[in-house]
């Protein structure tokens, strides 16, 4: 495909759920996460406040944010902001891989037994 | 404007009669089924499906488009079929080759469009889309099948009607993918949109439109028409397994919303004072149709045919009673209550059937616009009157016993596949996916203050607990949000999550194969595009052939 790759905002938010959880936050705190990475990116504001709130895991903003956000803060505003999102979002190849490094840390490595034991195939949970 | 005057109902049935998994895993589609609600819609606000590309060889290899419009906006189904070894055919979520892959696009795709979804489409999960591919899916054929009708028609006969009741569909779907996976549209593009709000309504016209493709690839191959009773007892297939249950787990309100649709429309038709003599007629026909779609519905696995045996009797024992009497409906459920949870669940469908005056206005309610922020307010005392209230299901069990956490549900790092693990037997539980909820819920239960404590003051306490937090506070105001059962205890069966959202979508046919996984079929019996003029072709309920 031409142009840089664009990103739905399910995918986003689901994507840095999985890595705000495969960095040690708790449940409903990656979830919270993960939607205020998809209105961070929207708004434009600094990758970078991503990356550090995931790295300083399981610890800082995310695990409180959730519940008590600081909007003074650019990543804060994040979690409050009510702008309507826009249709698609592009995030870097840098947050894109951190983000896919991270989320990696919930998958469990396939074995032949996993594989074996597993199910049929299905209609997708639209995460 | 008039006013709404909500009909007269009965009390709703209790969560904790319903959220059970073992009636959640007894469910039958019934007219408020989103296939059900959707073919009704396009009847009355959509066009025929009309083939606008058809690149196809005489093998049946190559690609189509199929366009419709609906409530004014237009799309369409691009098909692109590939030639695929018998040895690389599989359901799993871990195949990476199809018969057929599909996408639902806004609008008409120009050659741009059309060249790039025949590159990706194929690929599926290793593909990458845009926002004007709305659905994503593929599909294999049922071998045999396929090749008897082709063989069929190539004679300028038709096939076996047995053998079609037998299989039941061409082709079968294994992953229907919306709502932005893999860079599609976000639901929320469209979901404003007449048609395409209530939930999964993509997904199923998708469905419905990969199967007319099914049959007019069928007659291009075979060279001849299907006789269209039993075109229209070919479905989609659908092989459906783990990653379709924790959907439910994580979309309580959605849940919610739509157990509420089919409780409120019991509750109505319970209500109704009477029924004219044609009302009773068409009960009777509609009983006798379903004894006669339970016979034809047969299943290899054993356990499974013996329910269906069983259902079979009780419900052909099982008489309607005096419908002229007051109350005919109320008082034939309360006769019912006697029976399995499976033969009672039917008869909710069979007493739906007739009253789509009033209750199809509900399909309205089979979505979420609305969602659940976290709400910080309030205190830890709200938390404590709802635990005791509605959550002795929740707190009862002692999770550290070794088969009330025998099972762990997680994401395989292969091909991101859903999979239930053995918590004693196997590694893995380190990275256990967060569907353990009524665990999460004693667990914030045993750490809750005696004083009132605000709740922001308590999370910054307890950051562990929000989930269960929100799980209350979601509860508070959404009766039928959680499935009130232990889901990582060691008889779990998944296979009961999967009816449920299943039956919801329309599903028919239920073939479980394991606890884990079923095959079912979608949109057997279902109107023909050519049906879409006749009022008739809506009766699809419980189809026979």
């Amino acid at each position: 495909m031409p142009g840089p790759v664009t990103h739905s905002i399910n995918e986003i938010e689901a994507l840095a759920t999985k890595a705000a959880r495969g960095s040690g936050a708790h449940a409903a705190q990656a979830a919270a996460f993960g939607k205020a990475t998809a209105k961070h990116l929207a708004a434009k504001r600094p990758e970078q406040d991503l990356h550090a709130a995931l790295a300083a895991l399981p610890e800082g903003p995310i695990q409180t944010y959730a519940f008590a956000p600081d909007s003074t803060t650019a990543l804060g505003q994040s979690y409050t902001d009510d702008t309507p999102l826009p249709q698609r979002v592009t995030p870097s190849p840098a947050l894109l891989t951190d983000l896919a490094d991270r989320a990696h840390n919930t998958y469990v490595p396939s074995t032949e037994e996993s594989r074996t034991g597993g199910a049929g195939a299905g209609l997708t949970d639209n995460d | 404007m008039k006013d709404f005057i909500a009909p007269p109902q009965t009390e709703l049935r209790p969560p904790s009669d319903v959220m059970r998994l073992s009636r959640m895993g007894a469910m039958f589609p019934t007219r408020l089924s989103f296939l059900r609600a959707i073919t009704r819609d396009l009847a009355a606000h959509g066009t025929p499906p009309e083939t606008t590309r058809w690149d196809m060889c005489d093998q049946g290899y190559g690609r189509a488009v199929f366009t419709l419009t609906f409530h004014g906006h237009t799309y369409s189904l691009v098909a692109i079929s590939k030639p695929l070894d018998d040895d690389k055919r599989s359901d799993r979520v871990i195949a990476t080759a199809w018969d057929a892959a599909f996408v639902l696009f806004d609008g008409i795709p120009n050659d741009d469009d059309l060249a790039r979804i025949e590159t990706q489409a194929p690929l599926q999960e290793a593909g990458r889309f845009s926002e004007k591919d709305l659905v994503l899916s593929r599909a294999n054929k049922s071998v045999r099948l396929w090749a008897h009708v082709v063989e069929a028609l190539q004679n300028g006969q038709q096939p076996d009607a047995d053998f079609i009741n037998k299989i039941g569909y061409l082709m079968r779907t294994t992953a229907v993918y919306g709502n932005g996976k893999f860079g599609i549209a976000d639901r929320t593009i469209f979901s404003d949109r007449p048609g395409l709000s209530m939930s999964f309504a993509a997904e199923m016209l998708t469905v419905w439109l990969i199967r007319h493709f099914t049959h007019a690839l069928v007659e291009h191959v075979g060279g001849g028409k299907l006789d269209p009773t039993l075109k229209r007892h070919l479905g989609i297939g659908n092989a459906t397994g783990l990653g379709m249950a924790p959907f439910l787990v994580s979309h309580p309100v959605l849940l919610n919303n739509w157990m509420m649709v089919r409780e409120t429309a019991l509750a109505r038709v319970r209500a109704i004072e009477a029924v004219t003599p044609a009302q009773a007629d068409h009960l009777q026909s509609l009983k006798t149709r379903a004894a006669g779609h339970l016979d034809q519905w047969n299943v290899p696995a054993e356990e499974h045919q013996q329910r269906i045996e069983a259902l079979r009797k009780s419900w052909t024992e099982f008489d309607l009673g005096d419908l002229a009497a007051p109350r005919p409906l109320d008082a034939l459920w309360q006769r019912a209550q006697s029976q399995s949870a499976e033969f009672q669940e039917l008869l909710l469908s069979l007493m739906l059937e007739p009253f789509g005056d009033l209750i199809d206005g509900l399909t309205e309610c089979l979505t979420d616009p609305f969602g659940h922020p976290f709400a910080n307010s309030g205190t830890t005392a709200d938390l404590v009157t709802r635990l005791e209230t509605d959550f002795a299901w929740a707190t009862s069990p002692d999770y550290d016993a070794a088969d009330n956490c025998a099972q762990f549900w997680y994401v395989s790092e292969e091909k991101l596949e859903p999979r239930l693990g053995q918590r004693h037997e196997e590694p893995g539980a380190d990275r256990e996916s967060p569907l353990d909820i009524a665990r999460r819920i004693k667990a914030l239960a045993a750490d809750l203050p005696g004083a009132p404590e605000p709740i922001a003051a308590f999370l910054t306490r307890h950051p562990e607990h929000m989930m269960a937090v929100e799980r209350l506070q979601i509860a508070a105001s959404h009766p039928y949000s959680e499935i009130q059962d232990n889901l990582i205890a060691h008889d779990c069966r998944p296979i009961d999550m999967l009816r449920a959202k299943l039956s919801l979508f329309g599903a028919t046919k239920f073939d479980p194969k394991s606890t884990l996984w079923t095959r079912i079929t979608l949109a057997q019996g279902a109107p023909l595009a050519e049906d879409l003029n006749n009022p008739d072709a809506q009766d699809w309920w419980c189809p026979v052939l």
